[in-house]
């Protein structure tokens, strides 16, 4: 399942962010990762993982490098600024919250307490 | 900023900055997607992916390096997924659409631009929506300016024409001095062929035919005045005018007659009724004012023909007195007055001041005639021609009221009317003050190019130029400032030299085509009323003079001062206006007696006069006698600045040391009359 654009729009970003949180990745590795990771839910080709990463880039939430690889091809490498793990941060809370009033109206289910 | 800010600044204003870019689109000679098709080629991507790659570039629109950027990355991509076990079919599969994955590149590509780049494109912007606004604005300005039209709704012409309905034809004077202009011209130009045919007999060179024998009329009848019986064609003039004589009779007749009755148009022509004798004929004006032209327009060539007999006049008037006729001499006299009268009853401001100058040199005439001759005037002949310059100098000196007429009928046909006196400029409107104004020959090229830049330029004279009614404010507040200094005399002509430099210092602040109509029509009436005043001053002086000739032939002597003459003479004693609070001077010695002005200078010196070019151009100094010293009441109104006597302040204390001689009657030349 796929979701609809705009709720990817809000999304993707704050999904981004967190696997570079991780350790720097590169475009392919992104796709792969987000498809696996989330089941295909937050899947998204390079027509939108592209100009997304762009976007980040350009508000220094992440930057980016080329290196040559093990295999011997360069590749961008994009990884987390000081500015966007602060950005991670603060949407990481929104999202909690936005799921605890999701979960008090009853459109998620909460955890069992 | 931190240092990998700094670092990336200085990569995009190296690698990326508009600069390197332009250079970079001349190196690759216009070709931006070279960078990237290079790399796609060396690639060596299936066929499929490729083909979307480059269409996504192309329709990018960015940078070259941008676009080598986007492409380098694909590939990579592209690549990491075949090395993941991926056909082209199926990466170019979940590519997506290229026009859309174009657009979404250029705009984050966009966002990763540099502040400076975003700040040429935020100027830009500005730029274009200040054209824009510009461009909105003219052209809401031009809709105004295109569909204003003036309404012409009064015909000053007809009204002008309409003052002299009540009055009989033979009670008008035009017709007859008309004919006689024509008879004047049939007259000298027998006479000019009569001389040609002497001059051939007598085989005179070609440049004694310029100079001589019929070259003064060639001006007319201007050189007259300055005639002398030693002039070399004196008994041809004396004879021509002799011969003329009936007519010149008739022009004294006309001079007498209460109205002028000349008929104002706009249209006439110049048509040559007789070989070699042209005449201006008046066409009747259009019933309907907006098929006129502006009253600005309107010729005035009728004055030019009566200041032309005023000489004659004055030229037989000599006559007169060398025969001992001087029944004829005081008929002269009076037909000029006459004519002086006329002349000013038009109400132009231009005819006034044909009027002034007829009667200052009457003035001067008379103070000369009656030196050289004074015996023939009579104590009733006298009287007589007091009673006549008085009549003249009792009209309004100067005419505001046909002046203004000419204003208003501009400001109707050049502005349109809200109905409340208020309009907005035109583009027939600018087209007319063009005109007034003195614009190319109508129909010419130039004409042409000079309509097409008005009409382009004239909607934003809406902005620059002042509305109607604030161009009608101005222009008749100045009008009745110049009225009320004529009434106050000539102590107050510094009021309004201080008046007209605030209006001139208003106007210059702002642009000065916003009173353009203003500008254009308002006349230098600093200078008229200081010429009126100058007048006044002569005429003053003119009838002190008949005043103290009647005396003498009552009492067989002379008056020993001026209070002798009022009130039996004179309705009082003449004021000096260069010397406030005194009366002119007057100072008999022996060969005679002189009258005088304390001049420029503001003080008396016993009639003693440098040279009469100082006392010209004391003459024109009486408008700066007064003109500075003003200061501010406590009503906030400009006073003029007194001195402990309550006299105003001589402004012009440097003025050579020299009194103005007005009347001088000493009948042999000696040492100067002061006693």
């Amino acid at each position: 399942m796929k979701l609809e654009r705009e709720l990817m729009r809000g999304a993707g970003p704050t999904a981004v962010l967190k696997l570079l949180s991780k350790h720097e990745m590169y475009g392919y590795e992104l796709v792969e990762a987000l498809s696996k990771q989330t089941d295909g839910v937050l899947a998204m080709g390079q027509s939108t993982l592209y100009p997304m990463l762009y976007n980040l880039e350009a508000k220094d939430l992440i930057e980016a490098n080329w290196r040559s690889a093990a295999n011997g091809r360069d590749r961008k490498y994009y990884s987390l600024t000081g500015k966007g793990k602060k950005k991670l941060k603060a949407d990481m809370e929104a999202w909690a919250r936005l799921n605890e009033a999701m979960v008090s109206i009853g459109v998620l289910k909460g955890a069992p307490a | 900023m931190s240092s990998s800010s700094l670092s990336k600044a200085w990569r995009w204003s190296v690698v990326r900055s508009p600069l390197l870019n332009a250079w970079r689109w001349l190196w690759h000679m216009g070709y931006p997607n070279r960078i990237a098709f290079d790399l796609l080629d060396s690639a060596d991507l299936p066929s499929e992916v490729d083909a979307l790659i480059r269409a996504t570039v192309k329709r990018s629109k960015l940078w070259a390096s941008e676009r080598g950027e986007i492409v380098r990355e694909l590939i990579a991509h592209t690549q990491d997924a075949i090395e993941a076990g991926r056909t082209g079919e199926e990466i170019a599969e979940t590519f997506g659409d290229p026009k859309r994955i174009a657009k979404l590149m250029r705009r984050s590509m966009k966002g990763k631009r540099p502040v400076y780049w975003r700040a040429y494109r935020n100027m830009k912007r500005a730029m274009g929506v200040m054209v824009l606004v510009l461009i909105v604005g003219y052209g809401s300005l031009a809709v105004r300016f295109y569909l204003g039209k003036p309404e012409v709704k009064r015909n000053y012409i007809a009204e002008l024409n309409a003052r002299d309905d009540g009055y009989s034809e033979d009670q008008k004077a035009w017709g007859v001095y008309q004919e006689a202009d024509i008879a004047w011209q049939r007259h000298t130009l027998e006479a000019r062929k009569r001389q040609r045919a002497q001059a051939q007999e007598r085989e005179m060179d070609r440049s004694d035919d310029v100079d001589r024998p019929w070259a003064w009329y060639h001006a007319g009848l201007d050189r007259l005045g300055s005639m002398t019986p030693e002039h070399p064609d004196y008994l041809e003039v004396v004879g021509l005018l002799r011969a003329f004589e009936p007519w010149i009779a008739r022009i004294r007749e006309a001079a007498q007659r209460p109205a002028l009755g000349v008929l104002y148009s706009d249209r006439s022509e110049e048509v040559e009724i007789e070989d070699g004798i042209k005449v201006v004929r008046v066409l009747p004006p259009s019933d309907d004012p907006a098929a006129q032209r502006a009253l600005a327009e309107v010729l005035l060539f009728n004055f030019s023909v009566m200041r032309r007999f005023t000489y004659m006049l004055k030229f037989d008037t000599q006559l007169a007195l060398e025969s001992g006729d001087s029944q004829r001499a005081r008929a002269n006299l009076l037909g000029q007055l006459g004519l002086a009268k006329q002349s000013k009853q038009q109400g132009f401001l231009i005819s006034d001041l044909v009027g002034i100058a007829i009667l200052d040199r009457l003035g001067q005439d008379l103070n000369e005639m009656l030196l050289a001759y004074p015996d023939p005037w009579t104590r009733d002949q006298l009287v007589a021609l007091a009673h006549a310059i008085s009549t003249v100098q009792s009209l309004p000196a100067l005419g505001f009221k046909t002046e203004a007429m000419m204003f208003d009928d501009m400001l109707q046909r050049v502005y349109t009317d809200d109905g409340h006196g208020n309009g907005r400029l035109t583009r027939d409107g600018l087209f007319v003050l063009s005109g007034i104004g003195g614009g190319s020959f109508e129909g010419g090229p130039e004409f042409r190019v000079e309509r097409a830049i008005q009409s382009l330029t004239g909607p934003m004279t809406l902005v620059m130029m002042e509305d109607r009614k604030t161009q009608y404010d101005s222009y008749h507040r100045m009008m009745d400032t110049a009225r009320r200094v004529l009434e106050g005399g000539p102590e107050s002509i510094g009021y309004l030299s201080y008046l007209d430099g605030l209006s001139k210092a208003r106007v210059e602040q702002r642009l000065s085509s916003n009173y353009s109509p203003v500008d254009l029509f308002m006349p230098a009436m600093t200078k008229a009323v200081d010429r009126a005043f100058q007048s006044q001053l002569s005429t003053q002086a003119t009838m002190t003079m008949l005043a103290i000739e009647i005396y003498q032939r009552d009492h067989g002597q002379l008056p020993e001062s001026l209070d002798q003459l009022a009130p039996r003479y004179l309705p009082s004693v003449p004021q000096d206006p260069f010397n406030p609070g005194f009366p002119l001077q007057y100072v008999v010695g022996e060969t005679g007696y002189i009258v005088y002005s304390a001049g420029a200078d503001g003080d008396l010196d016993g009639g003693v006069q440098i040279d009469p070019e100082v006392d010209r151009r004391s003459f024109r100094s009486l408008s700066r006698r007064f003109s500075f010293e003003i200061e501010h009441g406590d009503d906030g109104m400009p006073k003029i600045v007194r001195d402990a006597k309550g006299l105003a302040i001589l402004l012009e204390p440097d003025a050579p040391d020299s009194d103005w001689v007005l009347i001088d009657m000493r009948r042999a030349p000696g040492p100067t009359g002061s006693d």
